[in-house]
C-alpha cells in the first residue's frame, strides 16, 4: 500500500495533487492499493484521483489548515495526525510526500517507524529525511547537484524531467493533429484571469486576430472567471475550456501556448507545442538557457513587467512562424517523453533500469574554420536567447547607441523580421563526453553585417559583441577580418560605414588597422551612417568607413 | 623594406616596452612576455603589431598571437624570422 500525503489548501496545490494522481494511477496499474491524505478536502478532488483511490483528509474544517510553512510545531502535528491515519489503513509499507510544508522532522517520523518515504519536492530548499528523492526541476547543469546537501547519503536522489510526473497519455504516440490556428491561453489550475483579460484586450485589436481560434483555459481556483467571460462574450473565435481534469488534446492540438509556466513546461516538451510563457509564482522563474535545453525558447520571466501590445504582437509573430518555432521545440536536446511515471513507479516498485544518456544534439555545420579550434557558423533559432543575453551585457550595451537593455518580448519579434545576417563565433574545446559527442559548443562572440541603400548607393553596417567575457583580441582581430573578407565576396560595390564608441580605443584602433577612415562631414557616407545610427553623436562616436 | 634581423627586433622590442614605462633594468628582454611580464593590454599588443608593419615590414597574423609559442620576445621573434 502506498500512501500519498500531498498539499492542498486554500486552492492552493493542485498541480501536486494531479502530479502524484498520476503516479497513483500508474501503481494501481501495477496491482498495488493507494491511499491519499490531503489536508481537507474541498470536492473537486475526486475529479482528479484515480478510481480506487481511498481519500483521507487531516481536518474537517478547512480553516484548521492555517499552516502557510513549515514550522517545528506544524510539522508535528501534521505527523501525527497522518500517523493516526495511517494506522488505519492496512499494510502501509510507503509513504509518499509531495507538500511544500512538510521536510525532514514530518518524514523522520514515518522513517522512525520503519516506513518507507519517497518525496516528491521541486524547490531545492527543504531538507529531507527520506529514501527516494524524486525533483523534475530542470536546472540546466546545476540539475544534478540538487538536494545534494539537502539529503542523507543514503537518499536515492532523481532529478530532472525524466522523472516528471505527467498523464500517461503523454508517454502515447498522439492521434491528435496540431491545428495552425489555436491558440490556446493558460493559467494552469488557478491564477487571477485578468491576466489573461490584459492579453487579449491588445490582441484582439490586431489585424489577423480574428483567423485565430483561442482557447482559454479556466482552471477550477481561478479568479475572476465571470468578468471574463463577459469582456469576451461577443467573441465567437474563443472558446473557454472549464472543468476537464487533462489539457493533453488541447495542448496537442494548440500551436502555440500562452501562459503561466508552472507544470505545463513539461506537458508542452511532451507535446512539442511551442510556448510563450511567464511566471506566475518565484519557483517559475526559470533560467533561459536550461528552459532552451527543454526546447522552450520564448520565456518572459515576470508576468507584472510584461507589456502587453508588446506581448500580442509577439503571439501573431510566432504564429506566422510556426515552422521555425516548431522546430526549436522538436530539436530540444533535453528529451521529455512523458515515461515519468513509468520510471518513478519503478523505482518505488524495485524495477527500476535506468535510462540510457541521450546523444546530445548535433553540432551545427560551421561556414568557415578561422583557425584550428575557431568557426564561424550561421546564427539559427536556437541563437534566439543568447543572442539578446549577450547583446544585453553591460560591457557590450555601453558602447553602443542604443544603451538600454532590450527586453525578451521585443527581441524576440524583431528576432522574426530583421534583416540583419548574424554570425556565431564558435570556440571549440574539442573534448569528447561519454556518447562521443562533442560538448556544447562554446559561442564566444555574435557579429552581424547588413546592407543598406542610401541616396542609391549600396552600404553595409555591423557590429559584433561579446558572449560572457571571453574574447581574446586575436579572436577579435580575425572575425573582424574574415567579415570584411565575406562581405566583400557577398556584397561587392557596398562601402562599410561604421560608429565605433570613442571610449573603446581598441576597436577604434582594430578598425583603423583594418582600413577604415573617418568620414567626411558632409560626404554621402557620413549622411548615410547619421541615418543608419540616428542615436550616434559625433561627441561620442567615431564615423568611419571602409 | 628588408628583413629585419633578430638584433633589430630586439632594439624594436626595447623601444616599445620601454615608451610605455616598462624598465628593461636587469631583465634580459628575450625572456619577457608580453602580457604575463611587461602586462600589455589587447591596445597596446595592436599597437605592437601595427607599428611592427609600418616601421619593419613585418606582418603577424592574428592566429599567431594567440599561439603560446610566440608570447615571449624571443617566441615571437623565431616565428618572425623563420
Amino acid at each position: 500500500m502506498f500512501v500519498f500525503r500531498v498539499l492542498n489548501k486554500d486552492g492552493r496545490g493542485l498541480g501536486h495533487l494531479v502530479r502524484c494522481a498520476h503516479l497513483a494511477k500508474c501503481l494501481i496499474s501495477k496491482g498495488r492499493h493507494v491511499a491519499f491524505i490531503l489536508d481537507f478536502q474541498y470536492g473537486y478532488e475526486r475529479d482528479y484521483l484515480p478510481t480506487g483511490a481511498k481519500v483521507f483528509s487531516l481536518y474537517s474544517n478547512h480553516n484548521q489548515c492555517a499552516v502557510e510553512s513549515s514550522s517545528e510545531q506544524s510539522e508535528a502535528e501534521d505527523a501525527a495526525l497522518s500517523v493516526a491515519i495511517i494506522k488505519r489503513i492496512p499494510d502501509v509499507d510507503t509513504v509518499v510526500v509531495d507538500h511544500y510544508a512538510l521536510t525532514a522532522q514530518w518524514e523522520s517520523t514515518f522513517t522512525r517507524a520503519g516506513y518507507r518515504v519517497a518525496v516528491i519536492d521541486d524547490t531545492n530548499q527543504r531538507q529531507h529525511q527520506c529514501d527516494f528523492l524524486f525533483d523534475q526541476k530542470w536546472d540546466g547543469q546545476a540539475t544534478k547537484t540538487r538536494y545534494a546537501h539537502l539529503v542523507d547519503n543514503s537518499c536515492q536522489r532523481f532529478l530532472g524531467p525524466e522523472y516528471a510526473l505527467l498523464s500517461d497519455v503523454y508517454g502515447q504516440v498522439s492521434q491528435y493533429k496540431r491545428c495552425s490556428n489555436t491558440l490556446l491561453l493558460s493559467l494552469g489550475g488557478g491564477g487571477d484571469l485578468r491576466i489573461l483579460s490584459a492579453i487579449l484586450e491588445p490582441l484582439s485589436k490586431h489585424s489577423r486576430f480574428s483567423e485565430l481560434v483561442i482557447k482559454l483555459v479556466i482552471g477550477p481556483q481561478a479568479s475572476n472567471v465571470e468578468p471574463l467571460k463577459k469582456q469576451l462574450a461577443h467573441f465567437d473565435n474563443i472558446r473557454f475550456i472549464e472543468n476537464e481534469t487533462n489539457l493533453y488534446q488541447h495542448y496537442c492540438e494548440a500551436a502555440l501556448f500562452v501562459g503561466a509556466l508552472g507544470t505545463s513546461l513539461y506537458e508542452l516538451a511532451a507535446c512539442k507545442t511551442p510556448a510563450i510563457t511567464f511566471a506566475l509564482a518565484s519557483n517559475q522563474v526559470n533560467d533561459t538557457l536550461a528552459l532552451e535545453q527543454l526546447g522552450h525558447y520564448f520565456h518572459l520571466d515576470d508576468v507584472n513587467s510584461l507589456e502587453m501590445d508588446k506581448l500580442a504582437q509577439l503571439i501573431v509573430t510566432l504564429m506566422a512562424n510556426q515552422e521555425r518555432v516548431t522546430s526549436l521545440i522538436e530539436n530540444a536536446s533535453m528529451l521529455v517523453d512523458g515515461l515519468g511515471v513509468e520510471r518513478v513507479a519503478a523505482i518505488l516498485l524495485g524495477e527500476y533500469v535506468p535510462p540510457k544518456t541521450e546523444p546530445l544534439s548535433a553540432p551545427i555545420a560551421p561556414l568557415a574554420l578561422l583557425k584550428n579550434d575557431l568557426s564561424v557558423r550561421e546564427v539559427v533559432d536556437a541563437d534566439i536567447n543568447r543572442y539578446l543575453l549577450s547583446r544585453n551585457q553591460s560591457n557590450n550595451s555601453a558602447r553602443m547607441t542604443i544603451k538600454a537593455e532590450i527586453d525578451k518580448a521585443q527581441h524576440y519579434y524583431w528576432w522574426f523580421s530583421n534583416r540583419r545576417h548574424s554570425y556565431a563565433i564558435v570556440k571549440n574545446n574539442a573534448t569528447l563526453n561519454n556518447c562521443g559527442n562533442t560538448k556544447e559548443e562554446n559561442v564566444v562572440m555574435y557579429i552581424w553585417h547588413q546592407a543598406l541603400l542610401f541616396d542609391n548607393d549600396n552600404f553595409l553596417i555591423g557590429g559584433w559583441f561579446t558572449v560572457g567575457r571571453q574574447v581574446t583580441f586575436d579572436i577579435a582581430i580575425i572575425a573582424l577580418k574574415w567579415q570584411l573578407t565575406h562581405t566583400a565576396v557577398m556584397h561587392p560595390n557596398h562601402m562599410w560605414i561604421a560608429v565605433i564608441n570613442k571610449d573603446n580605443k581598441f576597436v577604434n584602433l582594430l578598425n583603423k588597422y583594418m582600413g577604415f577612415s573617418q568620414s567626411v562631414v558632409g560626404s554621402k557616407a557620413f549622411s548615410a551612417t547619421l541615418q543608419a545610427f540616428p542615436l550616434a553623436t559625433q561627441s561620442e562616436f567615431n564615423f568611419v568607413k571602409l | 623594406m628588408s628583413k629585419p634581423n633578430s638584433q633589430e627586433l630586439l632594439n624594436f622590442f626595447s623601444t616599445f616596452f620601454s615608451e610605455r614605462g616598462f624598465s628593461l633594468e636587469g631583465k634580459n628582454i628575450g625572456d619577457l612576455r608580453f602580457v604575463a611580464d611587461v602586462m600589455l593590454d589587447s591596445f597596446e599588443i595592436l599597437s605592437m603589431v601595427i607599428q611592427l608593419e609600418t616601421d619593419l615590414g613585418i606582418q603577424i597574423p592574428p592566429e599567431e598571437l594567440a599561439n603560446e609559442q610566440n608570447a615571449s620576445v624571443d617566441g615571437l621573434i623565431t616565428t618572425l624570422l623563420s
